[in-house]
């Protein structure tokens, strides 16, 4: 599944390391989210949703990274 | 540079490795010190020293767990899955092997070490396996 999570990550000039921190994960799994071979849970999903303050929807992106 | 998470996580595999370590090494020694080293008591008494060490390192793993975030879960489930059926699989022929004494191999030492042998290669090769397995997982995930 693609997502915006660099892009959203760079707009706050946030290292992996950060938003890791800020989540609570390992910088592996920011990195293994952000170039979409690993999907996170539904808590975790709502919480990159609730750091960012938008919905679900418009981070992660359905299918092949079209418009949700 | 090392996050707070990874040295946390560090830390509770140190200190159920080496806790577990010194507790075994400790008790045994203190048995080994009164008991004589072969004798049914002295098995009985190793092996609860064995169990406590163990128990030891199980506390430290348990909220080792919980201190992994899901990603690092679900790479140790597929590490342990596919690593022990790999290992399962990859001995059986290795045991048969054995069993059928193709090497005709001289055995003059008593039944239990040959069991602790077999459960010891058993061991190795599901940790080898997971290794093998979990670093692929995170490989995959790069």
């Amino acid at each position: 599944m693609k997502n915006r999570l660099k892009v959203l990550r760079a707009e706050r000039d946030w290292s992996q390391a950060d938003l890791a921190e800020r989540l609570d994960v390992s910088r592996q799994s920011v990195n293994a989210i952000e170039t979409g071979k690993y999907d996170p849970s539904l808590p975790l999903a709502f919480r990159i949703a609730r750091l960012f303050a938008q919905p679900i929807e418009s981070i992660f992106l359905d299918g092949d990274g079209g418009a949700p | 540079m090392a996050t707070r998470r990874e040295l946390t996580i560090a830390g509770y595999y140190a200190v159920a490795t080496i806790g577990s370590l010194v507790i075994w090494l400790a008790l045994a020694l203190s048995i080994l010190g009164r008991e004589p080293l072969h004798g049914a008591t002295t098995a009985w008494m190793l092996t609860g020293a064995y169990v406590a060490a163990m128990a030891w390192a199980v506390w430290f793993v348990l909220r080792l767990w919980r201190r992994l975030d899901e990603a690092a879960r679900e790479a140790q489930k597929f590490a342990w899955f596919w690593g022990s059926i790999a290992a399962l699989l990859l001995t059986a022929p290795v045991m048969l092997f054995f069993r059928l004494d193709a090497l005709q191999l001289p055995h003059a030492q008593s039944p239990g070490l040959y069991f602790g042998l077999g459960w010891a290669l058993l061991a190795l090769a599901q940790c080898l396996c997971f290794l093998v397995a979990w670093a692929g997982w995170w490989q995959a995930k790069r």
